[in-house]
């Protein structure tokens, strides 16, 4: 005699471990919430992996996130999981395609913020362009994980023509960000206890490759790009600037930072060029064609207000700027979480 | 007059001199103008000191020194709170975070500064309750919202904190928590400014003296000073425009050899101060020597709970086991706090001691003078 | 306590020692409390100073 489970996934209001367990429960909920929410060709299989076919080079890229808390303003882990490994491959070049969803919940998760968050990264792949083929579920005992962690892998293809790589970086090349910055590290900030405001700061998290796509239009002689996410601007330049041994200065006044988020920064004592931003990109390219990719990415809504922010110089591999009273300083790499000041 | 924060109409919004009050004190026009003027005033060398995180700080970040003529020697004082907290404080603070029942509660900046074996970041990730405010309010807070744990406020700072770490044991009585106490480290700078003059070889000429301190505290102490003494004190701000304007009122000073005290940040300081913070600092708090981490004692350069208020006391009200306390034997956070040394002349700069692993506090702190140098030069 | 805006980022601060405060005036912050009221005749007035030394 078979004999079914008979209770329903909903009956459930909180993960427990034997939804991880590979068994009846562990069924239910990847078939009533994941292949539900997600399905696709691939997905539904339900199989070990997903047979792709994939043409020229390829881009392969992986990023977990363990972001606290889960629900911030702007979004949730979900929309940084789909749109982080998206804009990973983005910053190869590449088209993005298809991801992997890894999930890691801890025991006693409310089921309804699962739901939440699979909804999210629904929207957000939809919004992205890219399916989600393969995944795995496993459930730790309470404690043993911080609510959830999420792993996407993805892969895409390269078009023709397109060579992205931070040794590319050249003397005389234009440093672009395509909009505000700090955005998001300041909006988590914002629901932390103990430093929590009033603002309408929200996280940027969003996908770039519709700014890509109009970007190679305007030429596909692109030398780097880079999403400046944990550790901001400041650091995602300096890997940069070492990488190509190339000097890069930077022109303050240039550097597009809301009003609101300066009014945080200053409270808080932080500099906006190490704060992480979830949606936002650096172009480095040749300086002929920066005037019209700064005219069409602000055409696209996520780009409304690029800007281009330096020059790379052929002086030794260090981030310098020139500061709002003319000066010039160091922009050292920054160790560890940036904190507080206090005077 | 009652302010709500809650209802609409009662709503009352300050600004924190934005926009209108910073752009203008940062204007590029004015930075050179008074930069010029230093040049044409300036006939001699001369040794200024600036005793306040924050202006080090702004010096830094704005690269001031590139205005400065090569004659004045910019020197670093003991002005970064976090620097000089003894190293015996930060152990207990560490003690008290390991404690099961504790939360220790801290400003940003302390997470990371080193005690002999550990530090308050290190003791989080082994599983202690430590967590980052903003304010003390903030600490008063947590312990109101969790009664079965015992909350432990690192309240430490110059006199610019000393009001606010007041109010939040005032807050915690009016609201009747026995789970709320405050490890006290709080130093006062006139006290620190004495010591330094008096010290041998001492070659400081002049003083830029801290803005918001001095909104507290008044300057009435550094008036006495300068008399003792017989040298110049301008009370600075952080302003670019501002700092400028304090070294261009100092060296005018010192070329006329007057020996005055200026208030070169009027839109904030006057000779008196708030009465009423000081008068809840002096009811919650009394004088007591205080040690200054890699200076040493310096008598009547502290604050402490009085006995009135014994119950937020955490060092009346925990036990602590005898404590190892040992500094690094390479740092010279010491020389460097009072002036006489460079981060550049400390042998361990930049090699075993950066800010990812650093061996005293001064290299943690962003107002920390070898953070500083390592940031930005 | 009273809202206080730094460049729109709203956050509560104590307003124990600045009673004569208004709507309107600027303040100092530190640490979750106002230290003291902005004089904005002398910030102005500085200002002043500093329009005349630029323009020497």
């Amino acid at each position: 005699m078979k004999i079914t489970c008979p209770v329903p996934i909903n009956k459930y209001d909180t993960v427990t471990l034997a939804h991880g367990g590979g068994g009846k429960l562990s069924d239910r909920l990847i078939h009533d919430l994941f292949i539900r929410e997600l399905g696709n060709g691939w997905l539904n299989k339900a199989h070990d992996g997903a047979v792709l076919e994939l043409n020229g080079r390829i881009a392969f890229s992986t990023d977990s996130f363990v972001v606290n808390p889960l629900f911030f303003p702007g979004g949730n882990i979900g929309d940084l999981a789909v749109n982080g490994t998206v804009n990973d491959l983005v910053c190869c070049g590449a088209v993005p395609e298809y991801l992997s969803l890894g999930l890691i919940i801890e025991e006693g998760l409310q089921m309804d913020d699962l739901r939440r968050i699979i909804l999210t990264i629904k929207d957000a792949a939809i919004n992205a362009n890219v399916k989600i083929v393969t995944g795995d579920t496993k459930v730790v005992e309470k404690g043993k994980g911080d609510k959830i962690f999420i792993n996407t892998s993805g892969v895409g293809t390269i078009p023709e023509g397109i060579a992205i790589s931070p040794e590319r970086c050249s003397p005389g090349d234009v440093v672009i960000i395509t909009g505000n910055i700090a955005d998001h590290g300041v909006s988590i900030l914002s629901s932390r206890e103990g430093l929590s405001f009033e603002s309408s700061i929200k996280s940027d998290t969003a996908p770039l490759n519709g700014i890509t796509n109009l970007l190679f239009q305007v030429t596909k002689d692109i030398h780097v790009l880079r999403d400046p996410t944990r550790g901001g601007v400041a650091s995602a330049l300096n890997e940069i600037s070492r990488s190509s041994g190339h000097g890069i200065l930077l022109e303050e006044k240039m550097i597009p930072v809301s009003d609101q988020v300066k009014g945080a920064c200053e409270i808080m004592g932080f500099d906006p060029l190490y704060i992480a931003n979830e949606g936002k990109l650096l172009i480095i390219l040749p300086e002929k064609y920066a005037g019209k990719v700064i005219s069409e990415i602000r055409k696209h809504p996520l780009g409304k207000n690029a800007a281009i922010i330096g020059r790379v110089n052929d002086g030794p591999p260090v981030v310098k700027i020139t500061t709002l009273v003319g000066s010039t300083r160091i922009v050292d790499m920054i160790s560890g979480e940036q904190l507080p000041r206090i005077c | 007059m009652r302010y709500s924060d809650k209802s609409h109409h009662n709503k009352l919004t300050f600004k924190y001199y934005v926009l209108k009050y910073i752009d203008e004190y940062r204007d590029i026009n004015v930075i050179n103008a008074l930069a010029n003027k230093i040049r044409k005033v300036i006939k001699h060398p001369w040794n200024i000191m600036e005793i306040c995180g924050g202006q080090t700080h702004a010096i830094m970040k704005y690269n001031l020194s590139e205005f400065l003529p090569g004659q004045i020697n910019l020197i670093h004082g003991p002005g970064c709170p976090v620097c000089v907290t003894p190293l015996e404080k930060i152990d207990k603070a560490l003690a008290l975070a390991q404690m099961k029942d504790v939360i220790l509660v801290s400003f940003g900046d302390m997470l990371r500064v080193p005690g002999s074996d550990s530090d308050l970041l290190l003791e989080k990730s082994r599983g202690a309750d430590v967590r980052m405010v903003y304010s003390p309010l903030d600490a008063v807070k947590i312990a109101a919202d969790n009664p079965h744990k015992k909350v432990v406020f690192f309240a430490i700072g110059f006199e610019t904190t000393a009001p606010v770490n007041a109010l939040s044991v005032i807050r915690a009585e009016q609201l009747h928590l026995e789970n709320y106490f405050i490890l006290c480290s709080q130093v006062l700078v006139p006290p620190a400014i004495e010591m330094l003059l008096e010290q041998e070889g001492s070659s400081i000429q002049g003083f830029l003296a801290p803005g918001h301190v001095c909104a507290v505290a008044g300057y009435n102490e550094y008036i006495s000073l300068a008399k003792k003494f017989n040298l110049p004190f301008v009370i600075t701000g952080f302003e670019p425009t501002d700092i400028l304007k304090g070294i261009l009122a100092l060296v005018s000073l010192l070329e006329d050899g007057r020996s005055d005290v200026v208030n070169e940040y009027k839109r904030v300081v006057t000779k008196e101060g708030n009465k009423d913070a000081l008068k809840m600092v002096n009811d919650v708090f009394e004088l007591t020597d205080q040690e200054w981490r890699g200076i040493g004692v310096i008598p009547g350069s502290g604050l402490r709970v009085r006995e009135k208020y014994s119950g937020f006391d955490a060092e009346k009200h925990f036990t602590f086991e005898v404590l190892n306390t040992r500094e690094s034997s390479v740092c010279i956070a010491g020389k460097i706090l009072q002036g006489i040394s460079k981060p550049t002349d400390c042998k361990a700069f930049g090699k075993e001691c950066i800010p990812e692993h650093p061996l005293g506090a001064p290299m943690v702190s962003l107002e920390g003078a070898c953070s500083a140098y390592h940031r930005y030069q | 306590m009273a809202k206080v805006s730094f460049n729109g980022v709203l956050k509560n601060i104590s307003v124990e020692w600045v009673r004569d405060a208004k709507v309107g005036d600027y303040i100092i912050a530190h640490a979750g409390a106002a230290l003291t009221i902005l004089n904005a005749k002398e910030a102005e007035d500085t200002l002043e100073i500093f329009r005349q030394i630029s323009s020497q």
